[in-house]
């Protein structure tokens, strides 16, 4: 009987360098993890091989949805007043737009950030019509360069 | 009741042993906080995502540069995408003689296989076999406006993927770098616009493809 109590506590194992390891990837997940910015609307992006990565800042988004509505959605440095004080802060401005627009829009975020990049946010069942109207009027606007974004795709290249 | 008798047996045992149960009973239990922290890592690990995005860049000619560009008849391949998503190619310009045929797998799907990637029945093969044969060819793309837009994303990412490993291709026959290539493969195409008369040409291709059992 007593030989048995004595391997019993024998079998305790030291968790120290498990719970050590947890926090430490507990730490790692906390400090990467970045959530979503809030979405104009959800859209659900077509797929590519492209290598190219989004830029994290510096950008003018332009959200298609799949009903074809459109959104521009940028990042500003604004004056906002809060409780009486004016505070100095980083705002996101989203605002609904249509064709007539659409320029006037991107081109309003462009002063306000010369080094912006125009991302084109499309869901991949609006229509190509919609963004044929999108790709003509950034050409008539002189912003021929700009990215679309798209998921990865998982398949063999 | 059981928690109780519990903490009588405890203070009990205080009043009678002091010093060395007080040392014991510092130790903290630290169960529950190890489960917190075991919880809030599996709720990190679950939600965070690290394939970000993709981004691919879309370089448009300028507007005033926007010029009609001459390509020789016989240098032209024409890929149409349908309303209904469905591709369509042919060479030189559409007569009754000549009309699209129907690409039977248009994009290349999460099974392929490297046989099937260069079949000519799916997009990047047809590209790559009509770009062997004729280096001087000419891709007008025609997308209808209730086409999904997705379809333009593959066509173009197709093309990127043709672009990237034909590149790739030349660069080790050269043995140098994709950077350091003299003469890069670009592939020469434009995005045109869908008119009426494309419209009738695929009614056309359609009836013919149904006469033909492809639809």
């Amino acid at each position: 009987m007593s030989t048995k109590k004595k391997r019993r506590i024998a079998v305790r194992i030291d968790m120290t360098p498990m719970v050590d390891i947890a926090f430490l990837l507990l730490i790692f997940y906390m400090a990467t993890t970045q959530f979503k910015p809030p979405e104009a609307r959800a859209v659900d992006l077509p797929e590519s091989h492209s290598q190219i990565k989004l830029p994290d800042k510096d950008v003018i988004n332009v959200t298609l949805t799949k009903l074809d509505s459109m959104y521009v959605d940028y990042v500003e440095k604004a004056d906002i007043e809060i409780n009486g004080e004016i505070v100095n802060t980083t705002v996101r401005r989203v605002r609904k737009v249509d064709l007539y627009n659409l320029a006037a829009e991107i081109n309003r975020a462009r002063a306000k950030n010369r080094k912006a990049l125009v991302v084109v946010k499309a869901d991949k069942g609006a229509s190509f019509g919609a963004m044929q109207d999108i790709m003509k009027q950034m050409q008539e606007n002189h912003l021929e360069r700009f990215l679309i974004l798209t998921d990865k795709e998982t398949t063999a290249s | 009741m059981a928690g109780e008798v519990v903490e009588r047996q405890k203070k009990g045992g205080k009043k009678g042993l002091r010093r060395p149960k007080r040392r014991i009973s510092i130790r903290i239990d630290m169960t529950p906080m190890v489960d917190i922290a075991f919880l809030l890592l599996i709720f990190y690990m679950v939600t965070t995502v690290f394939a970000m995005p993709q981004a691919m860049e879309i370089n448009l000619p300028p507007a005033d540069e926007n010029k009609d560009i001459e390509v020789a008849e016989s240098h032209l391949l024409t890929i149409r995408v349908d309303e209904d998503g469905r591709f369509w190619w042919n060479m030189k310009t559409p007569t009754p003689e000549n009309l699209p045929q129907l690409l039977p797998s248009a994009v290349l799907k999460p099974t392929d296989t490297a046989s099937y990637k260069f079949n000519p029945d799916t997009l990047q093969g047809l590209l790559v076999a009509l770009n062997r044969k004729d280096d001087k060819l000419n891709t007008l793309i025609l997308i209808n406006r209730k086409a999904p837009y997705n379809d333009m994303v593959n066509i173009l990412d197709e093309i990127d993927q043709i672009e990237r490993s034909w590149n790739a291709y030349l660069a080790k026959e050269q043995g140098v770098k994709v950077d350091q290539l003299q003469k890069k493969f670009s592939y020469r195409y434009a995005i045109g616009d869908w008119e009426d008369r494309d419209t009738k040409i695929m009614q056309a291709a359609v009836q013919q493809a149904h006469e033909r059992g492809e639809l």
